[in-house]
């Protein structure tokens, strides 16, 4: 069976209900494509499909979601191999080495019903409990049925050298467990809605879209990874504005000596670098606890942009600013999370965020003039007062904010989200919750608007 | 047109597997130009050498940088040469005829006659507007002087873009290629890599460093090594006969880096000790 333009277009609208726009150029040239090689096997299509349409990573991961759903089809990608099979399995353990065959094979089914007995069988988990998912996961981990399991993978007897392939066998095992795990028991409490979870809690299947919080360890160590190389396109963007002003008068003595080499004529203007002031950017970010993962993410935006680019400078905050663009220069990327060990170090007073305060002292101790500030945070101030006196300066002292907020705007100012006073003054106030929502916001600014003097 | 197999790719040096092949030939058939992106050291570069070679073509390659303009990628008029021209000849009617002009890479691998491969390498380094200049040789194959008119080309080159990913292309660009994610070799492709470039390595040994390779790319590391790195560090390591960790500085390129490996080899040797 062959795939139809009928289907075709049928899934190309089935992309669009979720949020992908695939071109009619691109289905042109599939199209295209199937017709002259003739391509008989559904399976071949799709595979077609999956290489010709995508034009970046992420689109391609995406479509590689989509196409699952919709034909139920697993791609195999580049390098897709999970688990590396090597011949001492053979001896052993002929269960473990099947196990593993299916999941590079794409066959899932085997691990999803371990993941079940898992959480059916060894515990007696009361998922109403108003705890989060990973305590289940790590309630499970916690079990003797768990571990024998993993103990599979050590009692092989097996060559030096292979103990090392063995190892990240066993490590990728573990990690694809735990997500099916986790899959399952948000499942499970999803069934149980009605006594705890809100409706945005359901599970997204599009990374991209996926709230910060909701995501687990290996999800986070790619989205991490994507964030820091956001604000490493952020800080070149910045840069070449820079570059791009700096033109300024002729510089008629070299213009001339340039000359001499044509004969005298003018055949290239040279002129004389502007010497003037930068334009400043700050970014602040709230890292207190209502923060939670949301604070991770903004520190490593800013580690993105700070290592590429010294003028920019960098700040968090609890109860009082602490200037952290230095600390940030120090360290590699693989430390970031070491930052929030240093908590103590940030804290001035009582360790709930302030905002009046921080941003008093943010004014004091930034000596920028006229810049550009980005704050991270969600303005919950903890039933504490923010004075106009405060509104004012900032005004003054920046010539634009942005405002970057963690929360969904529905529940800006509620509780003690003070959300309203900021906004008067804001530039531009974004909600950004996940990826998608980081990378628009990124993409938007133009930074010819925003910066110039 | 024939197909590319993988057995063509192996004959010279390089090592891939079939999604990667149908990618290219893909590319190849709808004549389009291919986009490949990765980290560095994945063999974005090589692919493009090894193609020039298998399908006899000659290699046209323009480093891309910051700053790059018309002048150094598409063609230029030489002034001293038409100011010589003027003061010598009395008939100055055709000063922008052919033989004024300077072909850069683009240009060049346009009007060649010879079947040509033009890659176009870290394409993310050049500044957004040079993009725009792709955009009409890209697409239409072809390339407007004002002075002289439109020039086209004949359809006999293969386009190849690299981009480390430093910075977003632009919609425009990717919409007129076909694109290729290349990542880390897994072990398999390693071991075959490093049986064909390190003298007297044996099978066992090679499945050796490739399983070690991959374990320390799996670290958290601050630079995660190469392709070619590691196949310098096993060529030295095979050459020497030993493996110690003074010549690590092949393979890991970090202070805190070589701490890591060291502190993980330690462990892992002591809990296979246990």
């Amino acid at each position: 069976m062959s795939l139809t333009t009928n289907e075709l277009a049928k899934f190309s609208a089935f992309c669009k209900d979720n949020n992908f726009h695939i071109p009619v150029e691109s289905s042109e040239i599939f199209l295209k494509y199937k017709i002259q090689k003739d391509l008989n096997s559904l399976e071949d299509s799709i595979k077609y499909l999956y290489y010709l349409l995508p034009k970046d990573y992420e689109s391609q991961q995406t479509l590689k979601s989509l196409i699952y759903k919709y034909f139920h089809y697993v791609i195999e990608d580049l390098n897709s191999a999970t688990f590396y099979i090597i011949d001492e399995y053979q001896n052993n353990n002929e269960k473990l080495l099947e196990l593993l065959e299916d999941i590079n094979l794409g066959n899932l089914e085997e691990l999803e019903r371990m993941s079940v007995d898992l959480i059916m069988n060894d515990i007696d988990a009361d998922f109403t409990r108003p705890v989060s998912d990973l305590y289940w996961l790590n309630q499970i981990k916690k079990s003797k049925k768990y571990q024998e399991f993993f103990d599979m993978f050590n009692n092989l007897e097996m060559s030096n050298f292979s103990e090392l392939t063995n190892q990240l066998n066993k490590e990728n095992m573990q990690r694809l467990l735990d997500n099916s795990i986790l899959e399952k028991i948000i499942e499970e409490r999803n069934k149980q809605k009605t006594a705890y979870k809100p409706s945005e809690l359901e599970p997204r299947t599009q990374l991209n879209e996926k709230d910060f919080l909701f995501t687990n360890q290996e999800e986070r160590k790619l989205l991490l990874e994507q964030t820091y190389q956001l604000g490493k396109k952020l800080a070149i963007k910045y840069k070449r504005f820079i570059k791009d002003s700096n033109k300024g008068n002729l510089f008629f003595r070299r213009t001339i000596r340039k000359s001499l080499e044509s004969g005298g004529s003018f055949e290239k203007l040279i002129f004389k670098p502007r010497i003037k002031k930068k334009p400043k950017l700050t970014i602040l970010c709230d890292i207190s606890g209502s923060m939670a993962l949301n604070s991770l993410f903004g520190v490593t935006l800013l580690y993105g942009m700070v290592s590429k680019f010294k003028s920019i400078k960098a700040f968090v905050f609890i109860d009082g600013a602490t200037e952290i663009s230095k600390t940030l220069r120090l360290i590699k990327k693989n430390e970031i999370e070491k930052i929030f060990s240093r908590w103590g170090d940030f804290v001035k007073s009582d360790g709930h965020s302030d905002y009046q305060t921080s941003l008093q002292e943010l004014i004091k101790i930034d000596n920028s003039e006229k810049g550009t500030l980005i704050v991270i945070g969600d303005a919950r101030n903890n039933y504490r007062n923010i004075s106009e006196d405060l509104i004012e300066d900032l005004d003054e002292k920046y010539k634009k904010i942005f405002w970057i907020n963690p929360e969904q705007s529905k529940y800006w100012n509620t509780g003690d989200s003070q959300m309203k006073k900021f906004e008067e003054i804001n530039y531009k106030t974004v909600e950004v919750r996940n990826y998608k929502q980081l990378k628009d916001f990124i993409k938007e600014i133009d930074l010819k608007k925003v910066l110039s003097l | 047109m024939e197909d590319l197999s993988l057995k063509d790719l192996q004959k010279s040096g390089y090592f891939a597997d079939q999604a990667l092949l149908d990618v290219v030939n893909a590319a190849r058939f709808l004549n389009k130009p291919l986009l490949i992106e990765g980290p560095a050291g994945t063999g974005k570069t090589f692919l493009a050498k090894t193609l020039s070679g298998i399908l006899n073509l000659e290699l046209i390659r323009l480093q891309c940088h910051e700053g790059i303009d018309e002048d150094r990628a598409v063609y230029e008029w030489n002034y001293k040469k038409q100011l010589l021209s003027i003061q010598t000849k009395s008939d100055t009617s055709n000063l922008f005829a052919e033989e004024y002009l300077i072909k850069r890479p683009l240009l060049k691998a346009l009007t060649s006659e010879v079947d040509n491969l033009l890659l176009i390498d870290e394409i993310d380094r050049a500044d957004e507007e040079f993009e725009a200049l792709l955009l009409e040789i890209l697409a239409e194959n072809q390339i407007t002087i004002p002075e002289m008119g439109t020039i086209t080309g004949e359809e006999n080159k293969v386009i190849i873009l690299t981009s480390n990913n430093t910075r977003e292309l632009s919609d425009a660009l990717r919409r007129r290629c076909i694109y290729l994610y290349l990542d880390f070799p897994n072990i398999e492709i390693e071991k075959k890599v490093l049986m064909n470039t390190v003298e007297g390595i044996s099978e066992d040994e090679a499945i050796k460093y490739a399983s070690l390779i991959a374990f320390v790319r799996n670290l958290n590391l601050n630079k995660i090594p190469s392709l070619i790195e590691s196949i310098e560090w096993v060529k030295f390591n095979i050459f020497s006969k030993s493996q110690t960790d003074e010549n690590l500085g092949i393979l890991l390129k970090d202070k805190s880096d070589h701490k890591l490996y060291l502190e993980s080899m330690e462990h892992f040797n002591e809990s296979n000790n246990k």
